[in-house]
């Protein structure tokens, strides 16, 4: 690699354009962020009769004054997207690990027959309307709950992911501490679940962006408007 | 003691899914709430699928009534769906769109993938690579606030700009032919650099000696792009497309009805399956139209995952899903 590095100069005009395309991309990227931020703390007024704008003509904070004002949607709206991406990534994690170690375990005959119980919904799904259906025969509606438990707190595609990685551990590691009296128990809480953390992690990310950034639950099974999050 | 062990397998192996699952009790219940979820939201799904072919009826939406006492009337709804010009509108709209964001987002992502790997400025790319995330994760809520405050018609940044030169002013949120433009920009805004990371995870993993071996047979750096990383990256580039092709009969709603929302005047561009079928039940609320076209979208979904995953058995037999 130090050869090609050698080869190709730091400074040329191939490189300057390469770093001037990706920059403006990136610029591009960030842009919009700069200017949520900057009408966030312009004056409404000011907006009214300027438009949005880069640079604040009028200074105003009153936008985070209404938003930490006692009782305010926003808050409320917080808490809750808080909650629920707490508590949601927390059981979904328990419960994508614990299924993914019986998958990867291979003193388990069935685990092919469980995989494709899995797989199945993964390729074949009935679509929105059933699931509305029963979400509201469940009784999950407009609660906190029906932000909780439909869609997210499971996902096939994840418990794949655990799965792979699970299996790839070898599994001298399972045989070893059953020689050493270890039981199944033992093994998955403190052989397998400490090993798999890096994957676990990962995948406690997708389901904690997952909780925070969703509004399809809220607007298919919330109608009071004191319990939408942020 | 070993050698027990197999045996007593040996044995087991001959033994019925009970007594596989006495002798690994734990294995089998930790699993249970995991199958408990998927059989509760899919399994249960399925019989549900028969009220496309009834009139749905609100006071009798039990579980055993619709399997029951449905009042059938067999294809009436899927006739009356593929009759009203919404049918082909919409299944366009969605296949169009789709096209179009897999094939300007595939592009766009290994473009950038093959540029940043191009530069040496070490703090300069894990820069640009980091701000290049920073769109993907933020929910696409925000992002329809983004876009308002940029094409407002009053308002809005551009239209400020336009004005500048002395343009007139254009009315972004009622030129239905202009939306999906808009609508891919900001789908490679928001997905571009992580797709970017993908392929450059791929190029990173690529004999650095192939290109010093080019280097000194003459090759420049162009044709080394050309020659060596593009065809090694390519697998990557296939499987991540088919498996994009795999859905594409289902939109993005989340993306579509932030931006869009029930902003009839777009319609005509934008609306997608996804988006149709949530009117039909959140709106019209008739649950057996609505069933009825998803239905539809799930059939085809289905054949296009089975169909892109054999070509990509085809062509890459190691990058197939399953």
């Amino acid at each position: 690699m130090s050869k090609r590095q050698a080869r190709i100069r730091k400074y040329s005009w191939g490189n300057f354009f390469i770093a001037l395309f990706t920059g403006l991309f990136a610029l591009m990227c960030l842009l919009p962020m700069v200017l949520t931020v900057m009408v966030s703390i312009t004056d409404e007024t000011a907006i009214m009769r300027y438009g949005y704008s880069f640079f604040p003509k009028k200074f105003s904070l009153y936008a985070y004054e209404l938003m930490f004002q006692g009782g305010s949607s926003v808050i409320r709206g917080y808490l809750i997207s808080i909650f629920v991406t707490v508590v949601g990534t927390l059981g979904a994690l328990v419960i994508t690990g614990l299924a993914a170690y019986t998958l990867a375990n291979k003193n388990v005959k069935y685990r092919g027959a469980l995989g494709m119980f899995f797989f199945i919904p993964m390729v074949f799904s009935a679509g929105i309307v059933p699931w509305y259906l029963i979400c509201t025969t469940l009784g999950l509606r407009d609660n906190i709950w029906a932000l909780l438990i439909p869609n997210l707190l499971f996902n096939t595609f994840n418990l794949f992911l655990v799965r792979n990685y699970m299996s790839g551990l070898p599994d001298a590691l399972r045989e070893s501490a059953t020689i050493d009296g270890a039981n199944d128990a033992v093994i998955a809480l403190r052989i397998y679940f400490p090993l798999s953390m890096p994957v676990l992690a990962t995948v406690g990310l997708f389901y904690a962006l997952g909780y925070w950034n969703d509004w399809w639950n809220a607007i298919m099974l919330v109608d009071s408007k004191n319990l939408y999050p942020v | 003691m070993r050698k027990s062990a197999t045996q007593a397998q040996n044995e087991r192996r001959k033994d019925g899914i009970l007594a596989d699952i006495a002798h690994n009790k734990f294995s089998y219940l930790i699993a249970l709430p995991a199958m408990i979820y998927v059989f509760i939201f899919s399994y249960c799904s399925y019989p549900y699928i028969l009220i496309a072919f009834q009139k749905f009826n609100y006071r009798n939406n039990g579980f055993w009534s619709i399997l029951f006492n449905g009042n059938w009337v067999g294809f009436d709804n899927f006739k009356f769906f593929f009759t009203s010009q919404n049918a082909f509108r919409i299944t366009y709209n969605t296949l169009y769109l789709n096209l179009l964001f897999i094939i300007t987002g595939t592009l766009m992502a290994v473009l950038l993938a093959i540029l940043l790997n191009e530069l040496r400025c070490r703090w300069y790319v894990k820069t640009t690579q980091a701000v290049m995330l920073l769109p993907n994760y933020i929910s696409w809520v925000v992002v329809s606030y983004i876009l308002m405050s940029i094409f407002s018609s009053q308002y809005g940044i551009l239209n400020q700009v336009l004005e500048a030169f002395g343009q007139d002013p254009v009315n972004w949120y009622t030129e239905a032919d202009l939306w999906p433009a808009i609508l891919v920009v900001m789908r490679i805004w928001k997905g571009a650099g992580m797709s970017a990371i993908i392929f450059l995870a791929s190029i990173t993993g690529i004999d650095g000696s192939l290109y010093e071996a080019a280097s000194i047979d003459g090759a420049s750096r162009f044709q080394q792009v050309y020659k060596i990383t593009l065809p090694l990256i390519m697998p990557t580039i296939i499987i991540m497309t088919l498996l994009s092709i795999g859905k594409i009969m289902y939109g993005d709603f989340g993306m579509i009805y932030a931006l869009v929302g029930d902003n009839g005047v777009l319609y005509k561009t934008t609306d997608i399956i996804d988006t149709y079928i949530f009117r039909a039940l959140r709106q019209v609320g008739d649950p057996s139209q609505a069933m009825a076209i998803g239905l539809f979208q799930s059939v085809i979904g289905f054949v296009m995952v089975f169909g892109s995953n054999w070509l990509t058995k085809k062509i890459y037999p190691e990058g197939a899903l399953y």
